[in-house]
C-alpha cells in the first residue's frame, strides 16, 4: 500500500459516513477514481453500514420495564440521599469531581490546623434546620439505596442508620451515641426528636422513644 | 439559585415526556451491549434513575437522545467493570449463565461471558451475531452510528473520545464485521471470492 492509501484508509469511515468537509471529500473521491483497491474498501465498508442497518431490527422493550422505571420512579424522588448523589456525580463527571476533592481537602487541611470544628458546627454545615420530631421505621440508609438503584454502595464509615416516615421520606441519622444505640433496633418504629436538615435530609437525635 | 425550580410533578412530567420515546432504542442497544436480556433491563432501570437525578444538568433545547445514551455508556462500563473486579452472581436466571474462571479471565475487560448462539437468538440474524462478536469499543460505535444514527461529534461525546477515534474505530468494526460475515458476504455478494 502506497503512502497516500494509508491516508485515504483514515479517511474511509468518515467518507462513507458523510462526515468529512467538502476539500476533504473531494480528495478522497478523485483518489478513489485512480485507486480500485480503495475504492474496493470504500464499497465494502458502505455495504457493511447498510448491512447493520437494515439487519438492526429492534427487539421493543418488554411492558414491565416502563412500568418497573416508573415504579422506581416515584421510589428515587425520596429516596436518594446526599451520599448517592456525590457518588453519582463521580460516576457521570470523574474529572471535575476528583479536581473538586482535591481542592477541598487542600483547604480543609489549612483550616483544620487552625481550628477543629466541633460537632455543633459540623451540624450547621448541613444547611438550615427546624427542631422538630419525625416518625418511623428504623433502617439501613446503605441497603435501602442498595434496594432502589441495585448498585452496592456502603459509606466509608459502614451502613448508616436511617429512619423511613410514612410518607416515603428516608431521613439519615447524624452519627452520634444515639443514633448508635437506636441501629441495634433495626425494623422497629421510632419517634424522634431533635434538629430537622431538611435539605440535606439529615436528622441529629435528641431524644428517641420506641414505639 | 438563578432559576425557579419546578416542582417535582413538573419535572416528572418533563422527564417522562422527553425520556420514555427512547425506551426501545435505549433498551435495544443495553441488549446490544450486554447481551443478555436480564442484565439490559438492570442497566435501563439504572440509566432512568441516573438520567432522572441529573435532569437538571441537562441543557434544554440540547439533543436529549445524545445525553441520555451517554448515561447508557457510562453506567454500562462502570457496571461491568465493577462485576468483574468483584465477580458474583447470585439471582437464580444468572446461574445457567454459569462458566468457569479461566473463561472469565479470557474475556476482556468489559466484557461479559458471550453465549453466541443465545445471543444470535435475541436477534436472529448473522450480522447481529457478528455484531456482538466484536469487542466493546468497536461494538458501541458502530450501535451507535448505524443503528442509533448519531453523528460522529455526538458519539464522540457520548463515549468520550476524540473523532478521530471515532473514525478510526469505525473503520477497524466494519473491517472486523466483514472478516466476520465474509461468508455471507459472499453469497449475498458485497466482498468478491478470495483475491
Amino acid at each position: 500500500m502506497t503512502s497516500p492509501c494509508k491516508q485515504i484508509q483514515e479517511q474511509i469511515a468518515g467518507y462513507v459516513d458523510r462526515e468529512l468537509d467538502t476539500p476533504q471529500v473531494n480528495v478522497v473521491s478523485r483518489h478513489l477514481q485512480d485507486c480500485p483497491g480503495c475504492a474496493e474498501e470504500a464499497n465494502a465498508q458502505q455495504k457493511m453500514k447498510d448491512l447493520v442497518r437494515d439487519n438492526a431490527r429492534s427487539i421493543p422493550a418488554p411492558a414491565r420495564v416502563r412500568a418497573e422505571i416508573r415504579r422506581r420512579l416515584d421510589q428515587a424522588i425520596f429516596g436518594f440521599g446526599f451520599w448517592e448523589q456525590i457518588r453519582q456525580l463521580f460516576l457521570l463527571q470523574p474529572a471535575p469531581a476528583i479536581a473538586a476533592v482535591v481542592v477541598l481537602m487542600l483547604l480543609s487541611g489549612l483550616t483544620a490546623s487552625f481550628v477543629l470544628p466541633t460537632q455543633s458546627q459540623r451540624a450547621s454545615s448541613y444547611g438550615r434546620f427546624v427542631a422538630g420530631s419525625i416518625e418511623g421505621e428504623i433502617i439501613c440508609v446503605d441497603c435501602n439505596l442498595l434496594e432502589i438503584v441495585a448498585t452496592p454502595y456502603i459509606h466509608d464509615a459502614g451502613h448508616r442508620v436511617g429512619v423511613r416516615c410514612q410518607d416515603g421520606h428516608v431521613w439519615s441519622l447524624l452519627r452520634s451515641e444515639k443514633s448508635q444505640a437506636l441501629s441495634a433496633n433495626m425494623r422497629r418504629r421510632v419517634r424522634i426528636v431533635g434538629r430537622l436538615f431538611e435539605q440535606m435530609q439529615y436528622v441529629e437525635v435528641k431524644e428517641f422513644s420506641l414505639i | 439559585m438563578a432559576r425557579k425550580k419546578p416542582s417535582p410533578e413538573e419535572r416528572r412530567r418533563k422527564f417522562e415526556a422527553l425520556a420514555f420515546p427512547h425506551v426501545d432504542a435505549l433498551y435495544g442497544t443495553a441488549l446490544r451491549m450486554t447481551r443478555r436480556p436480564l442484565d439490559a433491563e438492570d442497566l435501563l432501570q439504572d440509566v432512568y434513575l441516573r438520567a432522572y437525578r441529573f435532569f437538571d444538568k441537562f441543557e434544554e433545547g440540547t439533543n436529549f437522545k445524545a445525553w441520555i445514551f451517554k448515561i447508557l455508556t457510562n453506567t454500562f462500563i462502570n457496571r461491568y467493570r465493577k462485576k468483574v473486579r468483584e465477580p458474583q452472581q447470585t439471582e437464580f436466571e444468572r446461574v445457567e449463565y454459569f462458566y468457569t474462571e479461566a473463561e472469565k479471565e479470557r474475556d476482556d475487560k468489559y466484557e461479559t461471558h458471550y453465549d453466541e448462539q443465545r445471543y444470535a437468538g435475541l436477534f436472529g440474524d448473522e450480522v447481529n451475531a457478528a455484531l456482538g462478536k466484536l469487542s466493546y469499543d468497536f461494538r458501541a460505535v458502530v450501535i451507535l452510528c448505524d443503528i442509533e444514527g448519531f453523528s460522529y461529534k455526538e458519539i464522540a461525546r457520548i463515549i468520550g473520545a476524540p473523532i478521530g477515534t471515532v473514525m478510526s474505530r469505525l473503520s477497524r468494526a466494519r473491517q472486523q464485521l466483514q472478516n466476520y460475515l465474509r461468508d455471507y458476504a459472499q453469497r449475498q455478494g458485497i466482498v468478491k471470492k478470495s483475491r
